[in-house]
Formats: C-alpha cells, structure tokens, sequence
C-alpha cells in the first residue's frame, strides 16, 4: 500500500520528462531600433560580475518600454552613474572601467573611453557635468574630466579615498571621501576642487561619517546624504553654505537613500525604523527656502516595497519615479503622479539604479 | 545504551516481519561485507537502499580527470560548481540540494569549513587516490561515524592502501604530468608493508599552472559581437603532502593513522568582467591535518571503532586588502556495532566536535561545540535489506549562545522481488538540516541572528539490475526522487539598501531523474570494452514567493538534462578512453530571462597510453586531450571554463 502512495509522488517525474522533450526555445524579442523623444532613461546596474548592466527605455506617449535594454547587452558590468549633458548621454560602467558616450537624439554609441592608470582600472563612480567637460569619482583616489568634443580624458586629478558622490557648483567641484574600502574607517571630508586649476584646495570641508550623494541647489548650498558605518554612527543628511562653509544637519528629514533637488523642494527617500525595529520606508518634501518640511506623503499609499534602490522626480510632470529590486530579478518601477497616486508600473532590468528624464 | 539498541531494534523486528518472512538461505555474511569495506576491492553499486557511484583509481586515471572535480563530474545526480581553470573553485552539490547539504570525507571523516559551508574539491588531490564514492542519502553502513549521516549524501575521498596480501611489497610510484597553459605536476608516492601487520606509504603532488588559456567571449545579448580573450591572473601553484600509516594487533584490531597538508598560492582571475581584463586578488591558502582511526573486534558479535582528527585551515584572501581566516576543528567518535545474528545488526555512533575561527576582519572569534549521535538498525538478506537511522544533532555557539537541536531520520530499504533476476528496488527517505554557519550568524548579517537550519527532505525510489551474462556484464540503476529544501539561509536585502541580512526564505522543489548505464564486455580475445554513462533529468523549482518573478522558475545554474559518458577500450597493446560530459540548457538569473539562458555545452575528451612492463617495473605512457573540439562554455556565468587542452603523463611504478 505504501509504495503505491511512492510511485505515485514519482508520476510528475515521469509526465515531466515526456514534456521536457517538446519545450520550445525561448527567442530573444529582436527589437526594432528605437529614435527617443520624450521618456525616461532607466540604468540598471545587473549583478556584480556577470555583465548584465543595461538601459532601459520608457517612452511616455505610449506608456510602456520601447527598448528594454538599448546597449543590448554590451554595457558592461555594474553600471553605476548615467547623466545627460549637451545632447549625449554619459554612462560610468564601474567593474568595467569605462564610461560611455550615447547620442540622446538616436542611442548611437559615440564613444567609449577606458578609465584605466596603464593597466590598471581606475573604476569610474559618480559623474558631474560644467562648462562642457564632464566629472567622474574613480575608486583609485581621483576625479577624471572627460572633454566633451573630443570625448577623451583631458586631465586627471588626485582627491582623497575611495571618493564617491560629486556635485559642481560655482566653479568648484565638491567630491565625497569615503574610505570605504577600508571599512569600518570611513572617511568623513569633501575634497573641494578648483574647476580652473583642476586641482584640489585644502582644507577638506568635514561632514558626516561615509559621505554619499552630493547635489547643489543652485543657490549656493550643497545638500549631501551620509551613511554612517552601518554600526554605531547612523546616516543622515547635511546642508552645507558654500560661501561659510558651514556644515548644518537637517535632522528632522530622513533622507537617509536618496533625494532629488527641484527649484526649492527637495525630495527625498529614506528608511526609518520602528521601536519593535521595523522598517518603514519615507517618502517626502522638504522646502529649501524656509528649511521646513511640506506637510503631506509624497506617496499616498506605499506599496509593500523588497528594497528601494532608484527614487527619481520627472522635472516636467512632477510624476514620481520608484524602483523596488530583490537584487536577483528584473526591479519593478513604480509611477505615482504628483498628488501621490499610483499611476503605473513597469518591468525594468536588474537593480535599477537611476533615472534620467528625457 | 544496548538496552536501548534492542528496544529499537524490536521495533524494526516488527516492522520487517513480513519481509523476513521469505528468508532466503543465500545471504551475504555481515563478515564478507566488513572485508568490502576494509579492502574496498568492488563495492556494490546496486545492492544499496540509496544511491551509491563509485570510481576507483584506475577509472578514475582513465577518465582523464586532473582533479578530484573532474572525477565528481562523472557521477550522476550531481552538479559540479566549477569557476574554471585549475585553481577556480569547485564546490559539489548532490541533486542540486546545495553545496552546504553535501559533505566531503576523507576516510570516511567529513572535512568542514566555518565560513561559507560549502568545500572547494580543489584543495584535494588524486595523487595517492585509492577510490572516490558517492553516497546520496545514505550508506547502508551502519559501522560509521554520526557525522556521515548528518547531512544529505556526502562524497567520500579514500586513499590508497595496501591489502594484507601485500606483505613484504614495496611500492614506488612516480609520475609527471605536463600540459598546455603551464600544467605540471610531479608526484610521488612511496610505501612499505613491512609485514602482514603494519605498512605506511608517504606521497606528494605538486601541481602548477599558468591558467592563461584563451577563451572567446560574446559581448552582448544576441551573438554578433564576440571577443577573444585570455584568462589573466590565474596561476596556481599546489602541495598535497599526506603520510599514512596502518597496524593490526593480534586481538584483530587495527590502528590507521593518516597526516596531511596543502600548501597553495592561487592568484583568482575573477570574473570576465567585458572591457576589463585585470585582477589583483589571490588567495593562500594552508591545511594540516592529522587523523586516525581505530577499530576493534569486542566479540565475535560486537565491533568498536574510534576515530580522532584535527584539522587546521587557514586562508590569507587578498583583493585590495588582506581578509584573513583560521579555522581549528577538533573530532572524536565512538562507534559500536552488534550483530544479533546474520541477519540483524545494529550501531550506536556518538560524535564530539569542536571548531572555531577567527580573521583580521572579523571582531568576533566565534566557536562551535557539537554533539551527534545516530542509533542504526539493519536488515539484511539475499533478498532484501533494511536499513532505519535516527540521528540527534546539537550544536551550540560562542559566543551568541545560540544553540541547535535537531533528529535528522532515514529509513531505506531494497528487496529483490523476482529469485531469477538480479532486480532490486529500492527506496529511501532522508531528512537532514544544514546549520547556519559560524560565518552566517556573526558576520554576514547586521541585527538580529535568529537563523534556523535549513531543512532538506529527499525521497528516492529506484530500479537497479546487473547480471553477467556470458561475456557481458551489464549494470543499471535509475532513480526518481523529490526532494524539498525548506528554511534555505539566504542573504536577503532590506529596506535599507545598504544593509543586507541573512534570512530563512528560500523555498526549493526538486524532481529528477537519474539513470546510470554500465558494461564491460570482450570482442576477442585481446579487445576489452567498458562503458559507463549516466543521465541526470532535474527540475528544480524556487517556491520562496508566489510575488516574485523567479517563482516556479528553474534555479539558476541547473540543467533540466545531464549526461555522461565514458568509454574504454584495452587492448594488448594500447588503452583507448573517451569522455563526454553534456549539460543541457540553464540560466544565470533567477527569473529565467532569456538573456541570461546559457547555451548547453558538451565536452569531449580522449586520452591514448600505453604500457610497458619490465620485470617489477611498469611504465605508463599517457597522451590526451581535453575538449578536444574547442568548446567555448561557463558552469557559472562569467566563469569561461578552459577550451582545448593537452597533456602528456609518464608514470612508473614498481
């Protein structure tokens, strides 16, 4: 009696194995090639070591993904900045060492240009755009500028550790130090370079423990993000005055993931936690000009997010950009419209990682 | 405790009595079997309640298999992990329960590993090999440690010793292996049986490697654009030395003593990052270990065994900066066996272990006591066998205080239903848990600690024949199983997306099919033939989150089809062998997008020798090449695995 009951748990194996057989092949869709106008320019950085960075594009008149990979492929591995600047579109691939020069009129490839010290690889970071040359943090302790006609790197600078975030303002660069290769020891400093000797003036500019994202507000502040060490010194974010110099934390937003900065509002994406220790994630405003927060959720109802890993504010629309990632399969990207309501959603690559309004 | 043996064991009585019932007068003697086991001359692959796949040196040799991974390959249920070139890691995965569930013996005493769970086979060598066996579930032994139960098959790795027909030999062997992209390996062993009652044998390999192969990348998702390129950073550089020594008393017993270590400097190519060539990291690795074995006749009816081993690890990982870690293990196990009469036997094992670790990164050293015990209960005749085993398993760590308690069952059975035929089916259930490793609960997770084993659950129902039929003898075993791992420790993202913890979430299915082939058979006098294949079906499901794209999908990096062949052909004058080993269609991402589907491969592999004999002295000339048609493949995704190869061997033995 009890073996009928076990030849029976095996009937699937069998049925199984006679279907196996007839299974088709899954075809790659061959995408026709996509001219952009007006959409959303989505980086996904893939998972460290197996190549699988991509660029997804979402075109808003028709609501869905033209192009779900317009690099097919060939971006690189972890992919970590995106920005448009003069007409081109600038990509830092940081594991492949490269940063990649798009036409944002058609997606043609433009350039590539190897971010390598001989042989070996500086491993480009975060990029900044002034005066047509673009910026880019490299592991290696240095900043790069990429000139915009001849898209080659035309000069090259030394700034402290493992710097990360980089912002221009007013003829300065502002780059985040973060010594994070040698964690725990974070380093808490902004190298400040001048812009017209590109070279860096000390003293650093000291903040918070392992600084993250640094953005400008154009009104003569930087706003930048810390992490802390994970342990006993929590993240948080800090205003700087860049006439005082003057470092001031904001200590009730948190903003502790990411923010976008929209003439005098501020928009944020941070993760506070409960007393039981659970967390819960923030979405909100902060109002520049009078240092207040805008009463009111920017989203309405949140939905049950794995892990917030791309926050962006379309400039045009004020429509809200979210991408939620399980860090092993395609990040679902949310669109909330500017009163918070859920709009859409949308299937983009793995870990998601920016978004650039076109 | 006997007491407590004979409890059990009515109660198996009871649960046989109808099977006993049609005792059969020719039964195998408890006491040949202990000879198989102790001599290891050819043990029976279809008379097993579970799944058991054995290659012995020579087959081992013929296959052309460099390291032990390469002979893992043959076997059929399991899934090498093979990161390429000699020095990449390769880890081994039964019927793809994970690399953690399956243990690597030496001798038949599992070997672990503090950090990750899972042992790189790289790390042993085939220099004094003797046989490698497969166990999936478990071994009808019962005289065996509580520690070989615990998980959920185990490969065992067992060197080569002299039989006691040997006393008085000598033997030298000496061996050098040269081949393309900078192979060598020189190695030696040399060994005395001094008499009937003591022997030793001491041997060593060496082996090193440029690892600077080409491969051919393709760029992108569709396969226009391709790249020819070189494996940089790969070097290896590798010393097995390892000392055995064996007495017999005059009361029976018999004392095996066996001491080792490695030496290894690896540099590690890391992925094929495109547009990337360069690596920097490379890892040192060292092992000693010493072990020994003790068994002795009480009575004619009780055996006792005792086993002892210290092992030392220590890693020196270095990218960027040096992350370095110790690993200490200390083991002791006693093992008792009664036979009640030739039919009935039962064993009690208790096992005691210590370990620790400790790196310059890590602000904890933490520790781990354990305590396992297994109570086994077996009946056997001619026509059928039962096996029931129990096993307890505690742990406890420091400095959390954390601690694990957990009965792991199995229960197997084969019965020969027809008394012409040499059919027999076979069953087996087996539940067994894979404790969180030191690494898991203190250092790979921030917060709360509060990891459960995994659980992994297997049911196997089987088929096995073999028979000689004239000149032909022809063995086959197929075997359909389901398994469930449950509560699987995975790194799992937060909220936050800069802090990452270790959760209890994964949830796998597995169904599969796997079939092996075997048969030796004469065309004439002076041509031998040999053929082993196997064919492995499997699909395993994620049930972690119905929310979740890679719900119902495969897991990443498993073939629903694997076949292996080998075949053999000795003549008077040559030896001819060919190798293939298939794996069908897999992806790399969870949810099976095609972009990550990785195309199947196959790889084919020829080797010719010759032999030459001189009075004591036999020589071996070897020549073979190793995927022979240049196929371009990854196992893991980034990984390219090494394209056409040649090597030449010459061996002497006396």
């Amino acid at each position: 009696m009890k073996k009928n009951l076990i030849i029976f748990k095996f009937l699937p194996v069998i049925g199984i194995l006679f279907f196996s057989s007839c299974e088709k092949d899954d075809i790659i869709d061959e995408q026709p090639k996509v001219t952009p106008t007006s959409g959303v320019l989505i980086l996904n950085q893939g998972s460290q070591g197996v190549n699988n960075s991509g660029i997804t594009y979402y075109d808003y008149a028709s609501g869905t993904v033209l192009d779900e990979d317009i690099m097919d492929g060939r971006l690189g591995d972890t992919a970590q900045d995106m920005l448009v600047y003069g007409g081109k579109i600038y990509v830092s691939v940081t594991k492949s060492s490269v940063i990649w020069v798009l036409s944002l009129s058609n997606f043609d490839e433009l350039g590539k240009i190897y971010v390598n010290d001989g042989a070996v690889p500086r491993e480009p970071n975060f990029l900044a755009a002034y005066e047509n040359k673009v910026y880019a943090t490299t592991i290696d302790g240095h900043v790069i500028r990429i000139d915009t006609a001849s898209l080659a790197i035309d000069a090259i600078t030394a700034v402290g550790a493992d710097p990360l975030g980089i912002a221009a303002a007013e003829g300065k660069l502002y780059v985040g130090n973060t010594n994070g290769l040698n964690f725990p020891n974070f380093d808490n400093t902004l190298s400040v370079i001048d812009i017209a000797t590109f070279s860096e003036v000390l003293p650093r500019i000291e903040v918070g423990l392992n600084p993250n994202r640094i953005k400008y507000d154009g009104n003569e502040n930087l706003y930048i993000t810390y992490l802390g060490n994970y342990a006993d010194v929590a993240g948080g974010i800090q205003k700087i005055d860049l006439k005082t110099r003057t470092v001031v934390n904001i200590s009730n937003v948190p903003a502790n993931q990411d923010f976008t900065i929209l003439n005098d509002t501020l928009y944020y994406y941070g993760v506070t936690y409960n007393d039981k220790g659970l967390a819960n994630n923030v979405f909100g405003r902060y109002d520049l000009k009078n240092g207040r927060q805008i009463a009111g959720n920017l989203i309405s109802e949140v939905p049950q997010f794995t892990t917030v890993y791309a926050f962006g504010i379309d400039d045009y629309s004020r429509d809200i950009y979210v991408a939620d990632t399980d860090y092993s399969n395609p990040s679902t990207i949310y669109i909330f419209d500017r009163n918070g309501k859920k709009k859409s959603e949308f299937t983009a690559g793995i870990n998601a990682y920016k978004f650039v309004f076109i | 405790m006997l007491l407590k043996i004979r409890t059990l064991f009515v109660l198996l009585i009871l649960c046989c009595s109808t099977i006993s019932a049609q005792n059969e007068a020719d039964t195998l003697k408890t006491q040949e079997l202990k000879l198989v086991e102790v001599r290891a001359d050819r043990i029976s692959t279809v008379r097993t309640s579970a799944p058991l796949q054995t290659l012995d040196a020579e087959m081992i040799a013929r296959t052309g298999a460099l390291q032990v991974s390469d002979a893992a390959r043959m076997f059929a249920g399991v899934q090498v992990k093979d990161y390429g070139g000699v020095g990449g890691l390769k880890t081994v995965s039964l019927r793809s329960l994970g690399a953690a569930h399956t243990g690597i013996a030496v001798d038949g005493i599992p070997v672990s590993d503090y950090q990750s769970g899972q042992i790189d086979l790289g790390r042993f060598s085939l220099g004094n090999i003797g046989r490698i066996t497969l166990n999936i579930g478990e071994s009808d032994d019962i005289f065996q440690t509580a520690r070989a139960q615990s998980l959920a098959g185990s490969l065992n790795i067992a060197s080569r010793r002299f039989s006691t027909e040997e006393a008085g030999k000598s033997l030298l062997q000496a061996s050098l292996l040269a081949g393309s992209f900078g192979l060598l390996q020189p190695s030696l062993t040399v060994g005395k049986a001094f008499s009937r009652d003591f022997s030793s044998s001491l041997s060593a390999d060496y082996m090193q490697s440029k690892g600077d192969y080409p491969f051919i990348q393709t760029i992108g998702y569709d396969d226009s654009q391709t790249q020819e390129r070189k494996r940089q950073n790969s070097a290896v550089k590798k010393l097995n030395l390892e000392g055995n020594a064996s007495g017999r008393f005059h009361g029976g017993g018999t004392l095996d003593f066996k001491a080792g270590g490695l030496i290894s400097d690896r540099q590690l190519p890391g992925p094929a990052i495109y547009y990337n060539d360069y690596s920097e990291a490379r890892s040192k690795d060292r092992n000693f270990f010493a072990q020994t074995a003790y068994n002795q006749p009480i009575d004619n009816k009780t055996d006792f065994k005792a086993n002892a081993k210290f092992d030392y690890v220590s890693s020196d990982y270095f990218n960027i900066r040096s992350y370095r870690f110790f690993q200490r293990e200390w083991y002791g196990d006693a093992v008792f066996l009664r036979r009640f009469n030739r039919h009935f036997s039962a064993s009690c094992a208790n096992d005691l272990i210590f370990g620790n670790m400790n790196g310059n990164t890590l602000a904890v050293s933490p520790a781990r006591t354990s305590f396992l015990s297994a109570f086994s209960a077996k009946y056997e005749s001619g026509i059928a066998a039962v096996t029931a085993k129990l096993l307890y398993t505690y742990a406890g760590d420091e400095p959390l205080s954390t601690s694990f308690n957990k009965f792991s069952p199995y229960l197997g059975f084969w019965i020969k239903p027809l008394k012409t035929s040499n059919l027999r089916l076979r069953a087996f259930y087996k539940n067994t848990y894979r404790l969180p490793t030191l690494y898991d609960l203190y250092f790979s997770t921030v917060g709360k600690r509060n990891l459960k084993p995994e659980n992994a659950r297997q049911f196997n129902l089987g088929l096995t024949f073999s028979e000689q039929f004239g000149g032909l003898f022809l063995s086959l075993t197929a075997d359909a199983y389901r398994n469930r791992v449950a509560d699987k420790i995975i790194a799992w993202p937060t909220s936050d997306m800069n802090i990452w913890t270790m959760v209890n979430v994964g949830k796998t299915e597995i169904t599969g099919l796997d079939m092996k082939a075997e048969t030796r058979f004469h065309t004439g006098e002076n041509l031998h033939w040999q053929a082993l294949g196997t064919y492995t079906f499997q699909r395993v499901i994620d049930r972690t989150n119905p929310e979740s794209a890679s719900y119902g999908k495969q897991l990443p990096y498993t073939p629903v089809h694997a076949a292996t062949v080998w075949l053999g052909l000795e003549t008077r004058w040559f030896e001819v062998n060919y190798t293939l080993i298939y794996s069908g269609r897999r992806y790399s991402e969870a949810s099976n997008r095609p972009q990550s589907r990785m195309k199947p491969f196959a790889e084919h592999g020829i080797n010719v020798s010759r032999t030459f004999s001189l009075k004591d002295c036999k020589l071996a000339i070897t020549a073979e090449c190793v995927n022979f048609t240049d196929a371009q493949y990854e196992v893991v995704k980034s990984y390219p695995m090494q394209g056409r190869t040649f090597r030449g061997k010459i061996a002497v033995k006396f």
